[in-house]
């Protein structure tokens, strides 16, 4: 079942900003990564998907209901990136106030804050004053509110923006955790190790389109570098090999050659044997999302300054 | 709903602004029972012109309690929506499974609440001190005591209709000057009412009249003390034309354009805030 699938989805600000026709389509069960630079639109589609911005034009279905209804908003959580509690309340009083906001008996209060404490690593704290919690366990304490109704679908918008590195690998467990029992996630954040770590689809947002979207490990492997060592490289295995992808660097007898994909490397060696060259060295090396990322983003802005 | 109207009491109960206001009231009534306390012992003892005295100290007590309730209102509440859309505690709030009317209506109900209480408590310590104070020259009629409450609490609910509207538009400290002005523009209207039916000219009565329609908080007070003044079915009137209740009587048909004003606020409020993005 498809958790979010969005049509055309457009929210702009007087004509301008925010993003554009975005077709998105997030499975259940997933940590689905959103990417892209400052002010690309990544907050503003996050948002429309939870109902705070009312969309310019396009729709959307979360959960199978459409965007904002009372329905989906029942199994989905949210930790907004820019938040802020009643620092009067303590951890548990914060936490059943969301349990009420999201319509939860008291029975089902009461067992699900311990479970959601014992999740976010804040066992022992139900008593102490959200104000007197620093940076990181506010952050935590926002999971936990966003965790109370076990949602099917979380919005995490840039999670670990106040966290230490501790802080972003515990983040990073409990997602994984979440994602075992079938949570699904729609991570916004810009820490592309992050997304790289635990996404299994990603999406990356440019000037408000969508420029690339796909599962993590097609987008990392769809241009893969591969450096060869040979005996020599002839202007004639040069020309042949130019049929095999793009040469990037030639120094002394190692040549650099970008494939299309991580299945044309063994044909690659096979064919540098057959034809009588002397293999010494075969290094493959797929993209890390930040060469894709880069790619991708400087690229649109190449185009841009070209079009001008 | 009520979860919002609940969080809403207590939020407003843990400001420090309330506990502030909280203090003044205290000192307010310390002093207020000091002057009274020397007042009636020098009051003469004819009984018509003690009386009429006396309305004045509970006039006076009773138009600085609204305007200290005035001031609670508009302090408690000018950020009721905005301050939240500004510190991000509104988000977390939208996505749960609640409408935008429920916010506004549950947040409008908290502070109504906690208004009532307040003003419940200063309406009856003004008029309970003049009773200590002046036992003998009380006449106040207790039926008559209820209905005015009911129209001293209609003076903040009214603020705070108005408050929550531009909360919704407007950030915190902008919705506080816009109101405290349509707030001052309601009494100066009402002294200007109050001088032209003094001096019987229509032109200033209208100008008050008009004002009491952009913020009708000044003719709820002079129908209130109208009210209280009133004597017992079957006993003579003891009213008189008072400085701050005026010659005339605003019509019950300002009580019922009140409460007409209070659901339009809220139903702007609503209307915009359910179209807001955040």
């Amino acid at each position: 079942m498809e958790m979010i699938t969005t049509f055309n989805l457009t929210k702009q600000y007087k004509g301008q900003g925010g993003c554009r026709e975005i077709n998105l389509s997030v499975p259940s069960g997933h940590i689905f990564g959103l990417l892209g630079p400052n002010g690309a639109g990544k907050s503003t589609l996050v948002k429309t998907l939870v109902g705070l911005l009312q969309p310019t034009s396009g729709s959307a279905l979360i959960l199978g209901n459409p965007l904002g209804s009372y329905k989906c908003r029942e199994k989905i959580g949210f930790l907004p990136e820019l938040f802020s509690y009643q620092k009067w309340l303590s951890a548990e009083e914060l936490l059943t106030l969301h349990g009420q906001l999201y319509k939860m008996t008291k029975q089902a209060i009461k067992k699900r804050i311990p479970e959601v404490l014992t999740l976010i690593g804040l066992t022992g704290t139900e008593h102490k004053k959200v104000g007197s919690f620093s940076k990181g366990m506010q952050q935590r304490i926002g999971l936990a509110c966003a965790l109370m109704n076990e949602p099917k679908l979380l919005f995490l918008d840039e999670p670990t923006s106040a966290l230490d590195p501790l802080g972003r690998r515990d983040m990073r467990e409990i997602m994984l955790n979440l994602k075992e029992t079938g949570t699904t996630i729609f991570l916004n954040s810009h820490l592309l190790s992050e997304v790289e770590a635990v996404c299994d689809q990603v999406a990356i947002i440019n000037k408000g389109r969508l420029v690339a979207v796909g599962e993590m490990e097609e987008l990392l492997t769809k241009k893969c570098e591969v450096e060869i060592e040979l005996d020599t490289i002839s202007p004639e295995f040069q020309r042949e090999i130019k049929e095999w992808g793009k040469i990037l660097a030639i120094q002394n007898n190692t040549l650099q050659i970008q494939v299309a994909d991580k299945e044309t490397v063994p044909l690659l060696a096979k064919k540098i044997i057959e034809a009588g060259y002397k293999l010494y060295n075969l290094h493959y090396r797929h993209s890390s999302l930040e060469d894709v990322f880069v790619q991708l983003v400087e690229g649109g802005e190449q185009q841009d300054v070209d079009h001008s | 709903m009520w979860t919002i109207a609940k969080l809403t009491y207590q939020e407003i109960t843990h400001r420090r602004v309330f506990h502030l206001l909280l203090l003044l009231t205290l000192g307010f009534l310390l002093l207020y029972g000091l002057g009274l306390h020397y007042a009636y012992q020098d009051l003469p003892k004819d009984g018509e012109l003690a009386r009429i005295i006396t309305t004045e100290f509970i006039s006076i007590g009773l138009y600085l309690s609204a305007f200290i309730t005035a001031f609670l209102t508009i302090l408690g509440s000018a950020g009721i929506i905005s301050a939240e859309v500004e510190s991000g505690i509104i988000q977390t709030m939208l996505v749960k499974p609640l409408k935008r009317w429920e916010i506004i209506i549950g947040k409008y109900l908290g502070i109504s609440i906690m208004l009532i209480i307040y003003g419940t408590f200063i309406y009856s310590a003004v008029l309970g001190l003049n009773y200590y104070f002046g036992r003998e020259f009380y006449f106040l009629y207790k039926w008559n005591t209820l209905k005015a409450l009911g129209l001293y609490l209609s003076i903040p609910l009214v603020l705070a209709s108005v408050t929550m509207w531009g909360s919704t538009f407007l950030p915190t400290l902008n919705n506080s000057v816009m109101v405290i002005i349509l707030y001052g523009i309601s009494i100066i209207g009402g002294f200007i009412e109050r001088a032209g039916s003094f001096v019987d000219k229509t032109a200033l009565m209208n100008i008050g009249i008009i004002t009491s329609l952009l913020m009708p908080v000044e003719a709820m007070y002079r129908k209130m003390l109208n009210v209280l003044f009133r004597s017992a079915p079957g006993q003579f009137t003891i009213f008189w034309d008072s400085f701050f209740s005026g010659k005339y009587e605003p019509s019950k048909w300002m009580l019922v354009f009140t409460v007409f004003y209070i659901l339009f606020f809220l139903w702007r409020s609503i209307s915009v805030f359910s179209k807001k993005d955040i």
